[in-house]
């Protein structure tokens, strides 16, 4: 079917499909950017801007003209922002490094060992993401307070470290790691805990970076439980802070969009920052043709 | 690259945020002194500065009175405030002190959540309770909980778009009181749809409440229907009564047929000086004088179909009467509620009293507009929500049927459904 | 003997610290919660009667429920699907080096990073019939205005419009991870041997990403099947109930009127049709891919 085409034929199939190929992108960028482009503009306006350039489209509707930081100055000066955009990172970053090394364990076990009750177990994991959180909420409250860790770091950071959807992930790339590589390493007398620390994880980093980056996310949107486990204002999280704009008489909307672009830095950075190490580094998969 | 490089990354980023913090165990309220004292947690709902600050200042005087003991504050957005409320209730714990919204207190009352309060309350205290606040405080003639805040609603009118239309403005007395119908007149008159796209660009009429009983219940009972049968066991022949079915049309024809309201809240829209005519809760009057005072604005007396009816009510406060300590928890309800900090929560606050002593201390602010008109009000057109343990299920409902109305169903076809399916959860509570 | 053993016990403590999680923050609180489907609980009372199934038999007459079921079959059937390919496109699109490429990797990642909350509150003022982006732009362009949330023909569809954004990219994220493992060697290989393009997805690139396409579609499903945030904050499940999913009914049961038993009893059957749903992609997707 594919014939090496002649450069005279192919410059223009190239073109087109070059072109094709950039429209499809773009009309898809476009699609995607242009609800956080109004929300970025938002912020970036006076309250009685915001909802002024929507239904008589103009320029000024995407721009922000003659737009201003108040809202932002607000945010980060006159309010605690810094400890509640810090009280979410460090609860995410640790809810990272305990559940990468949990979760990969399981993910492990459960890969690359056949044992009694193996599919139950990995059955009862997958249970545990198919059940609704308003379900469990009350019983999970209980067990946090049995164990004294309401209203504490605790109780933000350990009931999210064991991770189906981490496991499930990890499992998925460690399975099929060839067999040769692990017998290898048994030959030469290797522990099953070098196996797991020296062959498996190194071998699997782009799902750990991505089990990362899903732990981070649903640490740093959680909402709903911050809000039962805790009660102080010194524990609350970012996503719990921000919905103080939006009070029983009035929505804040300049400094709600704010606080929401602001909260969106880190996840943006830790994907900038990790995407290096997994997305493809050489051109070969494309439609260079 | 090793797997080290991503260990590294990822204990680096914890390192850095937890450097930020003073640890991951150092809890405010870890072990320590502070757990021999009692402590008090409070529930309120999050009112954003300067409003917090009455709460912070009645917090502070208990603290002053009875040394030893702590308040933990907590504030929850209003929209997770049940939730919240809920689950400390039923596991019985982290709630001593909690604000309830007005129409719950029979919900709560029937659940045996509050303390009753009576022996707490001298003769006189009570009394200075506003007569509709003191109705609603009260659950199976005890006393359960004390009235914090209030509310009335009024038509908020935008002079500057009456006068750009040439119309005159309606008048402030409530013998002035105008009717639905004029109200819809006026409303088709003020509009202004200035590049003729069909989206007006100064609408007329428009509710704060769009959906909710505490806007819907008004016209419903203007009309002539009841809301819920005197017994508290069926909405049967009341909202689903031909009056009700009226309003309820009359509703979504301002959205359907006149066009005169948007279907989906605009915000700001009257603060932006794009709406004619706002039926909003008091607090606004408030709202618009310190955030936005270019609005030009006055207010009138809510409209009606047959008789004048407004809503009233907003907050009162409990005690969980599941409390440790009922004693210390009731002195902090009345650090809160009494009629000293009444006062300093209006002024703060912005509700509406709901003592008569608050009214009489401030003949300054009651006996001028807009106040004036708000005071008018409670006193003789006010109707407090129905008391039923099943409200939450009430408002869901009715809400639900009112949306539906604003989205094109018909009305006869929504109040009927909405009043079977309120009945069958009425049922549930016999 | 000694040696078996010692294998056998291995494996347990490899799952063991997971496991001791999941079994006290998941497992207890999951069986505690659906132990209450069987019955009446009055939370802020603190009561529970016994009632056996009538909140199953309650459920399998409520018309509510039933529109629910029907909803939620309908939302997964549509929006997985369309996220999975979506993603899948994008994923094999971006997956190559360039500034430009990166660039784009991250604006289409971006609809993950806004928190749902906000990212819903967005859409329904962007969907306003009379005041949103979207039909002021319709307007400019010389379209008709829509509808969109607020009528029973568009709100279902306005739903999966905005779900179908906010997922793709968290997706194609994924799948990059998934495409990264795949040995450039393999399909350099089938470019030797003079196979086009779409022959080196279908023949290579796909079998090659199934385990990672297998975990995006039961995990894509899963997280759908459990969605109300939207539903809650654009229409509440209405107009007449033309959005309501079973989670939303989860939600308004539980929280709203307060019935945990019924809402329990709403979730163990939400988790029968996950489980099911997901057995079938599993055994049809192993089947399919795996070689």
């Amino acid at each position: 079917m594919h014939t090496p085409a002649g450069p005279r034929q192919g410059a223009p199939t190239r073109l087109l499909r070059r072109g094709l190929f950039g429209s499809a992108l773009g009309a898809t960028l476009l699609l995607s950017a242009v609800p956080l482009l109004w929300a970025l503009t938002s912020s970036l306006r006076p309250d009685d801007e915001i909802f002024r350039y929507t239904t008589r489209l103009s320029w000024k509707t995407l721009l922000p003209i003659g737009g201003t930081f108040r809202n932002f100055r607000e945010i980060l000066f006159e309010d605690r922002f810094a400890r509640f955009f810090g009280n979410s990172l460090f609860v995410a970053g640790t809810t990272i490094v305990l559940g990468l090394l949990v979760n990969s364990l399981a993910a492990f076990g459960f890969a690359r060992f056949t044992f009694r009750g193996q599919k139950l177990l990995f059955g009862l994991v997958l249970v545990t993401f198919m059940v609704p959180f308003e379900v469990i909420v009350l019983p999970l409250y209980l067990v946090v307070r049995s164990m004294g860790w309401l209203d504490t770091y605790r109780a933000l950071i350990i009931p999210a470290v064991p991770d189906a959807f981490s496991i499930f992930l990890i499992r998925q790339f460690m399975a099929k790691l060839p067999k040769d590589m692990f017998d290898a390493g048994r030959v030469d007398g290797a522990t099953w805990w070098d196996l797991y620390w020296r062959i498996a994880l190194p071998n699997v980093k782009p799902a750990l970076i991505t089990a990362s980056l899903l732990l981070f996310l649903r640490q740093w949107d959680a909402f709903f439980w911050p809000l039962v486990a805790t009660s102080s204002l010194e524990l609350t999280v970012i996503q719990v802070a921000l919905t103080k704009y939006m009070t029983e008489f009035i929505t804040y909307w300049g400094r709600l969009l704010a606080g929401s672009m602001l909260a969106t830095i880190p996840i943006v950075v830790l994907f900038f920052m990790l995407q290096k190490y997994y997305v493809q580094s050489v051109a070969s998969t494309g439609i260079k043709g | 690259m090793s797997h080290r490089t991503i260990l590294t990354i990822v204990l680096s980023f914890a390192l850095v945020s937890g450097g930020i913090l003073p640890g991951p165990s150092s809890s405010p309220v870890g072990p320590g002194p502070a757990q021999a004292a009692t402590e008090l947690q409070f529930l309120s709902v999050a009112r954003g500065e300067p409003r917090r600050q009455a709460i912070l200042a009645a917090v502070a005087d208990f603290e002053k009175a009875n040394p030893g003991v702590k308040v933990v504050l907590s504030e929850i957005p209003f929209d997770q405030f049940f939730q919240k409320a809920a689950i400390a209730l039923s596991s019985g714990s982290g709630i001593d002190v909690f604000d309830v919204d007005s129409p719950l207190v029979a919900s709560y009352g029937h659940q045996g959540a509050l303390l009753q309060l009576d022996k707490y309350y001298s003769k006189e205290n009570a009394q200075d309770f506003t007569k509709v606040e003191r109705d609603l405080a009260t659950y199976k003639g005890k006393m359960i909980s004390a009235p914090m805040g209030s509310t009335s609603v009024g038509m908020f009118v935008n002079v500057d778009l009456f006068k750009a239309a040439g119309l005159k403005l309606p008048g402030t007395d409530p013998k002035e009181r105008m009717t639905w119908d004029q109200v819809v007149e006026l409303a088709k008159k003020v509009q202004v749809d200035k590049n003729g796209n069909k989206i007006p660009d100064v609408w007329g009429l428009a509710f704060q409440q769009y959906d909710r009983p505490y806007m819907m219940l008004p016209l419903i009972l203007s009309n002539g229907a009841g809301d819920l049968s005197p017994d508290g066991t069926t909405v049967d022949g009341f909202l689903n009564s031909p009056a009700a079915i009226e309003a309820a049309r009359w509703y979504g024809d301002t959205f359907n047929k006149h066009k005169i309201s948007p279907r989906e809240q605009i915000p700001n829209l009257f603060y932006t000086g794009k709406l004619a005519m706002y039926v909003a809760p008091s607090y606004e009057a408030n709202t618009l004088k310190s955030q936005y005072p270019n609005v030009n604005w006055v207010l009138v007396p809510h409209p009606y179909f047959k008789k004048p009816v407004t809503e009233t009510g907003a907050w009162h406060a409990g005690v969980f009467s599941g409390t440790k300590h009922p004693d210390l928890a009731v002195a902090l309800l009345k650090a809160y509620t009494d009629p000293e900090p009444a006062k300093r929560n209006y002024k703060i606050m912005n509700y509406m009293p709901v003592r008569e002593s608050t009214f009489k201390a401030l003949p300054e602010t009651f006996e001028v507009m807009p106040n004036k008109l708000f005071y008018w009000e409670i006193v003789h057109t006010a109707i407090a929500r129905p008391r039923t343990p099943a409200y939450r299920e009430y408002e869901d409902l009715l809400r639900q049927a009112f949306a539906n109305v604003r989205q094109g169903a018909d009305a006869a076809k929504e109040m009927n459904a909405a009043a079977e399916k309120i009945n069958t959860q009425l049922r549930r509570y016999k | 003997m000694t040696r078996r053993r010692a294998w056998s016990v291995v494996p347990y403590l490899f799952i063991a610290p997971a496991m001791v999680g999941f079994g006290l923050f998941k497992l207890y609180p999951i069986m505690e919660g659906l132990r209450l489907s069987f019955y009446e609980v009055r939370p802020i009372a603190r009561t529970q009667d016994f009632i056996g199934l009538a909140n199953f038999a309650e459920l399998v007459r409520d018309p509510v429920i039933l529109k629910a079921t029907v909803n939620t079959l309908l939302f997964n059937l549509a929006v997985t699907p369309v996220q999975v390919v979506l993603a899948l496109g994008l994923a094999v699109l971006v997956n190559r080096k360039g500034r430009v490429l990166q660039a784009f990797r991250s604006f289409f990642f971006m609809p993950a990073v806004i928190s749902l909350v906000v990212a819903s509150i967005i859409w329904k003022l962007m969907y306003a019939p009379d005041s949103g982006l979207i039909n002021g732009l319709l307007i400019a362009v010389g379209l008709p205005a829509q509808t969109f949330l607020t009528s029973q023909s568009q709100a279902m569809a306005s739903l999966m419009g905005m779900v179908v954004w906010k997922g793709v990219g968290y997706w194609m994220v994924i799948l990059l991870a998934g495409l990264k493992e795949i040995p450039e060697s393999i399909q350099e290989a089938a470019i030797v041997d003079g196979a086009g393009p779409g022959r080196r997805f279908f023949s290579v690139t796909l079998p090659l990403l199934s385990p990672t396409l297998v975990f995006v579609v039961v995990a894509d499903t899963v997280i759908n099947f459990l969605l109300f945030v939207p539903v809650y904050v654009m229409t509440q499940g209405g107009p007449s109930e033309a959005t309501t999913l079973l989670m939303f009914e989860v939600y308004r049961n539980a929280f709203v009127y307060t019935r945990f038993g019924y809402a329990a009893a709403i979730s163990t059957a939400l988790l029968l049709v996950i489980a099911v749903a997901v057995s079938i992609q599993m055994r049809f997707l192993r089947v399919e891919f795996e070689y």
